[in-house]
């Protein structure tokens, strides 16, 4: 039991810090330009398929530089010559913009790589167990997938605190129209934050791809998840996307690992059913089961009982 | 008066069509057609008329289509006989009930929170069809047959034509009644709301409660289109009322057009034509879909019937003939640039053989084939550069109007 | 009884007060004025009352019930209507649809879906004849986001007036309009609103000095007068508020 429950918390935690790599990105682009991006997940995608791609001719450790920022010039491209353009029809106009964009980058995926999934591996220099435990080896691949989130968690918040730009970056987030007024370029900042952020999902995808497999729906499954991390830490809440990420990481691994099921609960209180009853779905009902659902519900309640989220000030 | 020549005319098509396309594959894309307007005009009622932006509308199509079927499948174990020209409304009052119940906590915003209550509940609703099984059927979904339904004026509706007239009625009647709902007061509303839900409460309505209204009738709407679906398929899976189900029925009512009642009517005839068409030509249909809509929300943001309402003012003013040759001089660069790309996206995604297209065949791999296409694109392209100047000097001649109406327009 | 009390309200917003302590009574048909530099809290009053921001402290009654723990279309419902500084229309629905959108709840429709509008007739009418009082019937099919300015705030009146409610909130009304167009604005306020309860925050002296039988100086989220126009004109208060220059009788005050 205790194995089980210190590798479900790692794995968590290497979950949790990789969604934050994600919902932060798509935090910081939300505050500042009011666009919750849909196609952040498929930037993520983007660069497990280019790192995929270019691993493939020049090894992985260029990869791990090279598709990041070509994601992110990517992504500041669709700032600048898509979003912007849309920005004059409305915040509705928006959000579809980047739904289409996810759809359209999912379909270009396939055009380019098929719908198939890609051997992508980590690079063989780290095939081996980092320690094992309780006779479980914890791969080192997922050790350098933690080391990279943290210190980018870490680089995230020396530059958004230390430096000028970062320090700009916060006042726009809570006063985009006093930060205009004094003179900084608000549509450029929009366009490097928005960048960047394509850079982080990117970097996330090239660590991910390995292990969460890369195929052309991977941003969809991760994408919503991210929402979901998003809303519940609280629009524009950088402290609570972490929380949230971390959270969602640590309690889909539990929920899995745990292998509990309604039945054993139902039993835990002296109940049972007869097996053909007409609501037999619902207590044959396991934990890794219902694992996927458990952020969805999580967000729809949030959003009916503190639409601003855990540590949000503000709604929509 | 006007309107009931109108409306006699669209029973009088609805009456035609079978007759003209009487092919098995006429007869199935119309019926497809039919179901995709019901479910693309509810999806209207919500973001075009009400401002709201759903990202899991499916979900009401699929709970009335799940429930339709469940209720074919009672007059299949003769529990209960059904009609089959009720299973659409069994379908609607299930829709119905759905949104009544998810309108009752997600109404109360608009904007991002209320998108993402739908997104939310949609991926719930789609992870929970798998797993229960047995009102969903898990992977392979539920199916019933239809002919088991007791025949309705001798129809037994074996073959899709008759399935096409009850269809054509539903249609009909959803129609007309999704029409004569944007003329209440609460659909008026609706839109009064859309556009300014603080100055609506200021004027004594409740905007929650005039979302919940427009969001019950939409949920009821695309419950039958659900159960027409049922009725023409006998099978309904988790994929109707999935995340991209629900991402088809945007894109069919954005493409054709919010602003318009008919917009979603024109996007779903033409998003199902070419679905069914293209689909055996070509792999990469859903690619040219995508890019047909980022390109529409950029530079169409009112959808293709927005476009054609641009030519009102040129029309009123009888200048449309104005644009009639720069239209055609650019039209013929444009198509020739369009194609020309459309041939080597295809082209590479052959591996052998020779790939005709347009008459012309391409050898995959052959440097002359990307050549010739890629030059051709090109000169496409610089054509035009050369024309479109033409064109947007004929545009603003076409709809300059009176000095009057000008002055205003530029008024903040 | 007044139509309209304020006891001791109070709004803040995080630390820094707005209103403080704002003691105020409206007398059935009175029409009264409520001037104060820019700043000084007379929208926030406004949004106090029409429900659209809470009270920090203190009550808010409308014909002896409070209100204050309302929100906006419970207030609009039991008959007080306001007007906005910044125009605030529905855009995209023609001029007619926005006055018919405003007459629904009055004429009992509420959010009838088995009414058509088009038949319709007495609704039809009556918007209709509003359309012609706020002369904006030649305009009756462009869409409000398209309108000139001072239709803008025509419409805007016509939102506020369109309910009959008994008191009427008017935030600047003829701010930002010509002096042809204020004073024709001003004549079908006087017209629209007889009988009736009047509200109005106003910059323009003349106006104030011309329409009010009773005025209130905020200052600084105090109210520091309410009181007839000659006596606030000798007011040294009110004097001294305006940075020590006198008002001039009936004169321009920008
Ligand atoms: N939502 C708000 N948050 C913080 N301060 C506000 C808010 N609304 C208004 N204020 C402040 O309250 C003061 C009064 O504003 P307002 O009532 O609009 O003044 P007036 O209408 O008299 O010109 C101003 O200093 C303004 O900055
Ligand atoms: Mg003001």
């Amino acid at each position: 039991m205790a194995d089980a429950l210190i590798f479900a918390t790692l794995n968590g935690l290497v979950t949790g810090m990789l969604l934050f790599m994600l919902a932060s990105g798509v935090t910081l682009i939300f505050s500042m330009m009011g666009v919750l991006n849909f196609a952040h997940a498929s930037f993520y995608m983007l660069g497990a398929y280019f790192a995929f791609a270019i691993s493939q001719q020049i090894g992985f450790w260029p990869a791990l530089l090279l598709a990041p920022m070509l994601v992110g010039v990517l992504g500041a491209l669709v700032e600048r010559y898509g979003l912007r353009q849309v920005h004059k029809s409305g915040q509705v106009a928006e959000l579809v913009f980047t739904f289409g964009l996810a759809f359209l980058i999912e379909e270009a995926v396939q055009l380019f790589w098929g719908r198939a999934t890609q051997d992508f591996r980590s690079p063989a220099a780290l095939d081996f167990a980092l320690f094992t435990l309780f006779g479980q080896d914890f791969p080192a691949w997922k050790g350098v997938m933690l080391c990279i989130s943290v210190s980018i968690f870490i680089g995230l918040y020396f530059v958004l605190t230390r430096t000028r730009t970062g320090i700009i970056i916060q006042a726009a987030i809570t006063h985009p129209q006093a930060v205009a007024n004094l003179g900084h370029n608000v549509p450029r900042l929009f366009m490097v934050v928005f960048g960047a952020g394509s850079a982080l999902a990117g970097l996330a995808g090239v660590i991910a791809g390995p292990v969460l497999t890369t195929f052309p729906g991977m941003a969809s499954v991760l994408g919503s998840i991210v929402f979901v991390i998003v809303v519940i830490g609280g629009l524009g809440s950088l402290t609570g996307a972490l929380v949230a990420s971390l959270l969602i990481g640590l309690l889909q691994s539990w929920a899995i690992a745990s292998g509990l099921g309604m039945a054993d609960l139902l039993a835990l209180l002296g109940v049972s059913f007869p097996p053909d009853h007409a609501l037999r779905d619902l207590w044959r009902l396991t934990l890794p089961q219902v694992a996927p659902l458990l952020p969805y519900l999580l967000l729809v309640l949030i959003l009916i009982f503190r639409p601003s989220g855990l540590f949000g000030k503000r709604e929509s | 008066m006007r309107a009931l020549v109108l409306w006699a005319g669209f029973a009088l098509v609805l009456m035609v069509l079978p007759l003209i396309f009487d092919s098995v594959l006429g007869v199935s894309i119309l019926n497809q057609m039919a179901i995709a307007i019901v479910f693309a005009l509810s999806y209207n009622l919500l973001l075009g008329q009400g401002g709201m932006l759903s990202f899991g509308h499916a979900v009401y199509f699929g709970l009335g289509g799940f429930l339709a079927v469940h209720a074919m499948l009672l007059t299949e174990t003769q529990t209960l006989a059904i009609p089959l020209v009720l299973i659409p409304l069994a379908g609607g009052l299930c829709g119905l009930c759905a949104a009544l119940f998810i309108g009752s906590f997600s109404t109360g915003r608009a904007g991002t929170v209320f998108a993402m209550i739908s997104l939310g509940v949609g991926e719930l609703l789609a992870a929970s069809s798998l797993i229960l099984v047995s009102f969903f059927g898990g992977e392979s979904g539920v199916s019933a047959d239809r002919t088991f339904a007791p025949p309705f004026f001798g129809v037994d509706f074996s073959q899709d034509v008759q399935v096409y007239f009850l269809a054509a009625a539903w249609l009909f009647v959803s129609v007309l009644g999704m029409y004569l709902f944007t003329r209440t007061p609460a659909g008026r509303l609706a839109n009064a709301v859309r556009d300014n839900p603080e100055r609506a409460r200021f004027l004594g309505y409740s905007a929650g409660r005039v979302r919940f209204i427009s969001f019950a009738v939409a949920g009821f709407f695309a419950g039958i289109a659900g159960g027409l679906f049922a009725v023409n398929y006998e099978i309904l899976t988790a994929g109707n009322l999935n995340a991209a189900s629900s991402g088809q029925v945007l894109l069919m009512a954005y493409i054709g057009g919010l602003g318009v009642f008919i917009g979603p009517i024109l996007g779903a005839v033409l998003l199902t034509l070419i679905n069914s068409l293209l689909n055996h030509y070509t792999t990469l249909w859903m690619l040219y879909l995508g890019l047909v809509f980022v390109l529409t929300v950029m530079f169409l943001p009112r959808g293709l019937t927005g476009l054609l309402m641009l030519h009102r003012v040129p029309w009123q003013q009888g200048r449309l003939g104005l644009l009639v040759r720069p239209y055609t001089l650019t039209a013929i660069p444009g198509a020739v640039l369009v194609l020309s790309l459309i041939g080597l996206l295809e082209l590479s995604q052959r591996e052998t053989g020779p790939f005709v297209y347009l008459g012309i065949p391409f050898a995959p791999g052959s440097a002359v084939s990307w050549l010739a296409l890629l030059a051709v694109a090109v000169i496409a392209f610089v054509a035009l550069r050369r024309t479109l100047p033409g064109l947007r000097a004929a545009w603003a001649e076409a709809s300059a109007q009176s000095p009057r109406s000008m002055h205003e327009g530029d008024a903040p | 009884m007044s139509v309209l009390q304020l006891d001791n309200v109070s709004k803040s917003f995080g630390n820094s007060a707005i209103l403080r302590n704002v003691h105020l009574r409206i007398e059935p048909g009175e029409r009264h004025a409520i001037i104060g530099p820019n700043g000084a809290g007379k929208s926030t009053l406004f949004h106090l009352i029409s429900g659209r921001q809470q009270v920090s402290a203190g009550r808010i009654l409308f014909k002896g019930e409070a209100i204050h723990t309302l929100p906006p279309h419970e207030i609009a419902r039991r008959g007080l209507a306001r007007s906005f500084q910044v125009s605030s229309l529905f855009a995209q629905l023609s001029v007619f649809e926005n006055l018919r959108c405003a007459l629904l709840w009055p004429l009992g429709y509420g959010y009838s879906f088995w009414h058509l509008l088009s038949r319709e007739k007495a609704l039809n009418a009556r918007t209709e004849s509003l359309l012609d009082e706020l002369g904006l019937w030649q305009r009756r099919d462009v869409p409000a986001g398209e309108l000139a300015y001072a239709e803008q705030r025509a419409l805007e009146l016509g939102l506020a007036i369109a309910s009959s409610a008994e008191l009427i909130l008017l935030d600047e009304p003829v701010a930002g309009m010509n002096a042809t167009e204020a004073r024709q604005a001003l004549a079908l306020i006087r017209r629209v609103t007889a009988g009736k309860t009047l509200v109005v925050v106003e910059h323009d002296m003349t106006v104030v000095f011309d329409i009010a039988d009773r005025i209130s100086v905020l200052v600084q989220g105090e109210l520091i007068a309410s009181d007839t126009p000659a006596a606030i004109r000798r007011n040294a208060r009110v004097q001294e508020a305006y940075l020590g220059v006198p008002v001039p009788a009936g004169g321009q005050h920008a």
